[in-house]
């Protein structure tokens, strides 16, 4: 058993309600022990640090204080959630009079923060800790001849620190392949979806998703996957918005690579929080059921 | 006062503007460098100018996606991404108002839900957001009646939970915040750009120096050999 702090994320919670599930399902069968840090606050994300960048830090170091007493590598499943806690890890460890002033302040709540956390995200763990070759071991349901797009977005692989090249990563189509699966040519793969921008500008980032959607349909794809809660609700909850802007009839399901895993491991589709996709999994689901039977 | 310049320098994210060397990389990578009235190469040589009005009340840094496609691509490592994050803050802080874009409204939403929850509850975050738009969204009424379906649907699959989660230690995070303020506010006074990260990454390379050599020549001799009249002090006159 290897063993992790665990930091969901907020939308684990919520819209990214899949993920969450999936990943702790996945967990048990893979070898994981991953312990959910106690009471843990909201990253920041990306907008806290665009209003106060200083202080941002300051609510990210809280985890990271939190974590460091246990001593385990801090992993999310959260591409956003890593993008932040790793940033905030990173200057902080680099800027000494920083991580002062952040102590002094997480003190009145009785915490320090030494700055020896490593923050990971979970595909990491999947592809270095776990392995494919493991995982591959447990499959249940090869599935063999299913074309996926694998979908990294932007948080995965960038900035850099240091997972998979910034550009055309192959850490996903690893995992991808795995399991039986292929991984289809997606040049687009680490194009940015539009981020939560498709709230306050969403006529500005639909045809980022479009051409996202696009390049996966024509290179055959018949399902994404991607590891990052808001990749997942903009391209799952926005497709029907692309396909009436675009006039296009997109019906791409867009899964967690950790709900594709679950399903390849054999677990129920429901204990995979297959139900909160909107685009219907159904096209994976039945190829599933049928490789099953025959 | 302190020039903009060296204000953006301080800023978390703002260290490496000088070692830009105007290259355009970021804008030719930018998605949304179209929609912005400055795209970041633009908007890194307006700094470089002093045009402080100018900069933060634009509305390039809120259409950031914060997809470091530039980050990953500048050869001088000057991360627009966090640059662009740094100006939101001094923009927010400076109290500018931004006309055109709601993003940042849509980020006080999400940082109120933070502060009041520990965590954030995204349908209250959103009913919070296109209450404080209001006025915006009665001049596009067909577009915000479709906003409906959508969020329907996602709550249909059990994805924005009625509920929020409020987290025990609500008052620490507050108490931390509010001292951190305290402790940000003693030495605000004496700010220096915070080197001591250079020293240990030894990231101040070789074309981080002489940028900062040209920095301080072009401000002095630079500019008298230029002749360019009117540029303040701490202007980097031929960099703008
Ligand atoms: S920030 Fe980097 S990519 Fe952009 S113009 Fe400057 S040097 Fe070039
Ligand atoms: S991070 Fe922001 S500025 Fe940089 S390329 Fe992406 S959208 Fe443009």
């Amino acid at each position: 058993m290897k063993l992790y702090s665990y930091f969901p994320g907020c939308s684990a919670e919520s819209t990214g309600l899949g993920l969450g599930l999936s990943v702790q399902a996945i967990a048990e069968p893979l070898d994981m022990e991953l312990v959910e840090i106690e009471d843990w606050n909201c990253c920041g994300s990306t907008p806290y640090g665009s209003l106060d960048e200083e202080e941002s830090i300051v609510v990210a170091a809280r985890n990271l204080a939190l974590a460091e007493k246990r001593g385990f590598d801090l992993v999310t499943p959260c591409s956003s959630c890593f993008v932040t806690l790793a940033g905030a890890n990173g200057y902080l460890q680099e800027h000494p009079k920083m991580l002062a002033q952040v102590n002094e302040a997480l003190a009145v709540a009785g915490l320090e923060y030494q700055g020896s956390l490593r923050v990971r995200h979970l595909v990491d763990v999947l592809v270095n800790d776990i392995t494919p070759e493991f995982i591959a071991d447990k499959v249940r349901n090869r599935l063999d001849g299913l074309r996926v797009a694998p979908y990294y977005g932007c948080q995965l692989v960038r900035p850099q620190y240091g997972l998979d090249d910034t550009e055309f990563p192959r850490t996903l189509d690893r995992l991808v392949e795995c399991l039986g699966a292929e991984a289809v040519d997606f040049p687009l793969k680490a194009r940015c979806c539009g981020g939560s921008l498709t709230l306050s500008e969403e006529g500005n980032v639909l045809g980022l998703m479009y051409k996202l959607l696009k390049s996966a349909a024509e290179n055959g794809a018949q399902c994404l996957v991607t590891p990052c809660p808001l990749c997942q609700t903009n391209l799952d909850a926005y497709q029907s918005r692309v396909n009436a802007s675009f006039k296009t009839d997109y019906k791409l399901p867009v899964l967690f690579i950790t709900q594709l895993i679950g399903l390849a491991l054999g677990i129920e589709a429901e204990s995979l929080g297959m139900n909160t996709n909107i685009v219907s999994p159904r096209v994976v689901l039945d190829y599933i059921k049928n490789r099953v039977i025959t | 006062m302190r020039g903009f310049l060296d204000e953006v320098k301080v800023t978390p994210g703002g260290e490496h503007i000088l070692a830009c060397i105007q290259c355009g990389t970021c804008t030719g990578s930018c998605p949304m460098a179209g929609a912005m009235e400055y795209p970041p190469r633009k908007i890194i040589a307006m700094i470089r100018a002093g045009m402080r009005d100018e900069v933060l009340s634009s509305n390039s840094m809120w259409f950031c996606l914060s997809c470091y496609t530039c980050t990953a691509r500048c050869p001088r490592g000057v991360k627009p991404t966090e640059l662009a994050h740094a100006l939101e803050s001094l923009a927010a802080q400076q109290g500018f108002q931004i006309g055109g874009t709601s993003t940042p409204s849509l980020y006080r939403s999400f940082v109120g839900s933070i502060k009041s929850n520990g965590r954030v509850h995204e349908l209250g975050m959103m009913i919070k957001y296109y209450l404080s738009i209001i006025p915006e969204l009665m001049k596009h009424p067909v577009a915000t009646i479709k906003v409906v379906p959508l969020g329907i649907k996602l709550f249909s699959h059990k994805r924005l939970p009625l509920k929020s989660t409020k987290i025990k230690g609500k008052e620490d995070l507050s108490k931390i915040i509010r001292k951190f303020k305290e402790v940000r506010g003693k030495h605000v006074k004496a700010a220096q750009p915070d080197t001591s990260g250079y020293v240990n990454r030894a990231t101040k390379n070789k074309a981080e120096l002489k940028a900062e050599a040209d920095y301080e020549w072009a401000k002095g001799e630079g500019n008298k050999i230029l002749k360019r009249p009117g540029i303040e002090e701490g202007n980097p006159g031929i960099f703008g």
